[in-house]
């Protein structure tokens, strides 16, 4: 009778003949060595004596002058290549979760030098030696740890990830390349996330913009790129106060252009179009069949997220712009409406809606009642 | 049985890229790996995808790693996360008896039982008897740190374990093996 030391016995032979050997297919996929790499100042001293020596020797004939001369040829052409292939930044990566870490790249797609852009980005990088490492291995470091730390979760479960490139092509080859295997890995991991990528143009005033503010290009870039959405209130100091969950939460809401989404930004925060129209209607007494000309949007006012709610009703335009959070009816506003505005009240109107755009608080004085009755 | 002690340095090296490392921890731990997804998912080719990822995680998630005292723990964990993933995104091939024609390399004659002792684990157990058995057989794990791995309770290890190896004696018997 077999008993159960056999059993056990057996049963792990048999899994360990079974598991296939991959070592050095992972070891290839990691780019890993076994042997520290020599520095690059060993490796191009080495080179260079190697080429000097071998020059010396051919330099008593003619012939090896030639042979010479190309040697010479090639060992500057030789430096010129590997410094470029190894020091020369062919690209800046840049994470924001809300960590903003900044990563420059050789042609290798190796990490040159990291950077912490804000205090979170110093505790992820803390302890993390990333450089020489592969670029998606890096990504993937830096993601593990965000989510090991709590900055990525449930609530905030949204990555930006930006590459700039003076190679506009390989940028956005990267971009696309880093995203997916962000996406990737994220896949592997109990949070459901959103990868927000974008290329970003290589431009100064940009460079300037993110110093300024003390955020990543990355972030400065989505905001400019907010701003062009059209019809809205933000503003780059309101865009500024948001965290990148909310900016991206915005960029998803309002279609921004000039990036690709994986997965789904975390809306659950928000109250969501629907409330924040009944609360509209509401609040005017009003419901939906006896309107007309329904919009309502994701917009940002005064670094609050907001849902602008508008509607027309018996020739009166109805603007309401409700805290996507908390529901609360924060500006409401009813004017003539433009198109059948027939009657003599034309100019004041006009004024009205002067102070409101000056002036919100103003605005709202006119409507205190309402809010009033409204909590 | 002895339990399968691995050195927490080889992870906070691997955060360093040290390839030496990584392939000691691979020398060490594959078997285990690659044993412990076929236990969840019960075939060949979903046991090898859940490995390559299992190891470029572990890799990738080094610098993350925080010293427990039991980095096995750390990476069956990973393991049973993807697998639990690949089986929630509906990513599983079907139930195939793959294990016939894994089992069927090993060809000298001790193989010929482990390979029945194989074949009887994924016929006869279910998926949560497998783990216990496999984990229990490979790592030398106690029943406690097999129901943390697990996250179920030591009592139902236990019982599951007990009623686990009865099954496969039983199934042994009737196939005649006699030891």
């Amino acid at each position: 009778m077999i008993d159960n030391n056999e059993i056990e016995k057996r049963l792990a032979s048999a899994l360990n003949a079974a598991a296939p050997d991959m070592l050095d297919d992972l070891m290839a996929e990691l780019d890993l060595n076994e042997k520290p790499e020599p520095s690059m100042r060993e490796k191009i001293s080495d080179d260079e004596q190697d080429r000097y020596k071998k020059a010396v020797v051919r330099s008593k004939t003619f012939r090896t002058l030639i042979s010479c001369a190309a040697a010479f040829i090639l060992l500057v052409g030789g430096v010129t290549v590997w410094r470029n292939m190894n020091q020369k930044v062919l690209a800046v990566v840049d994470i924001d979760v809300n960590p903003s870490i900044e990563l420059s790249i050789n042609g290798k797609e190796k990490v040159v030098d990291v950077t912490a852009v804000n205090e979170d980005g110093k505790a992820i990088l803390d302890g993390m030696d990333l450089k020489g490492s592969d670029i998606k291995t890096a990504c993937n470091a830096i993601v593990g740890s965000m989510l090991t730390k709590g900055y990525l979760n449930d609530k905030s479960n949204s990555i930006l990830l930006s590459v700039s490139s003076g190679d506009p092509s390989k940028g956005r080859a990267i971009e696309t390349e880093l995203s997916d295997g962000i996406n990737s890995y994220m896949g592997s991991s109990p949070v459901t996330s959103a990868v927000l990528g974008q290329y970003v143009e290589d431009s100064d005033d940009l460079k300037g913009f993110a110093a300024d503010n003390g955020i990543s290009t990355g972030k400065a870039q989505l905001i400019r790129s907010l701003l062009k959405t059209g019809g809205t209130k933000m503003t780059e100091d309101s865009l500024l106060s948001l965290s990148t969950q909310e900016l991206i939460v915005l960029g998803q809401e309002r279609n921004v252009d000039g990036g690709t989404m994986h997965g789904e930004a975390y809306t659950g925060e928000y109250i969501g179009y629907e409330r924040a129209l009944a609360a509209a209607l509401s609040h005017a007494g009003l419901d939906s069949s006896q309107v007309s000309g329904t919009e309502v949007e994701m917009d940002c006012e005064n670094g609050v997220i907001v849902y602008e709610v508008e509607f027309k009703y018996s020739g009166q335009d109805y603007e309401y712009e409700i805290n996507a959070s908390t529901g609360e009816i924060m500006v409401s506003d009813v004017d003539v409406d433009d198109d059948q505005d027939d009657n003599d009240s034309d100019d004041d109107t006009d004024d009205d809606r002067d102070d409101a755009d000056d002036d919100r608080d103003d605005a709202d004085d006119d409507h205190d009642d309402h809010d009033d009755d409204n909590d | 049985m002895a339990t399968l002690q691995l050195d927490e340095n080889l992870i906070i090296r691997m955060a360093s890229n040290d390839g030496a490392a990584f392939r000691e921890l691979y020398q060490q731990t594959s078997g285990v790996v690659y044993g412990f997804a076929m236990s969840i998912l019960r075939n060949k080719h979903d046991a090898e995808d859940v490995m390559h990822d299992a190891f470029i995680k572990i890799y990738t998630s080094a610098v993350t790693y925080k010293p427990s005292g039991n980095p096995m723990a750390w990476i069956l964990t990973i393991v049973r996360n993807l697998c639990l993933n690949k089986i929630r995104a509906g990513k599983v091939c079907e139930e195939l008896a793959e294990y016939d024609d894994l089992a069927g390399a090993l060809n000298d004659s001790n193989a010929v039982l482990d390979r029945m002792v194989l074949e009887t684990a994924m016929n006869v157990l279910d998926a949560e008897e497998r783990q216990i058995v496999v984990l229990h057989a490979m790592t030398g794990f106690r029943h406690r740190e097999i129901a943390e791995i697990l996250d179920i309770p030591t009592g139902t290890v236990l019982s599951k374990y007990n009623r686990a190896l009865k099954k496969m004696r039983n199934e042994m018997e009737a196939k005649g093996v006699e030891r």
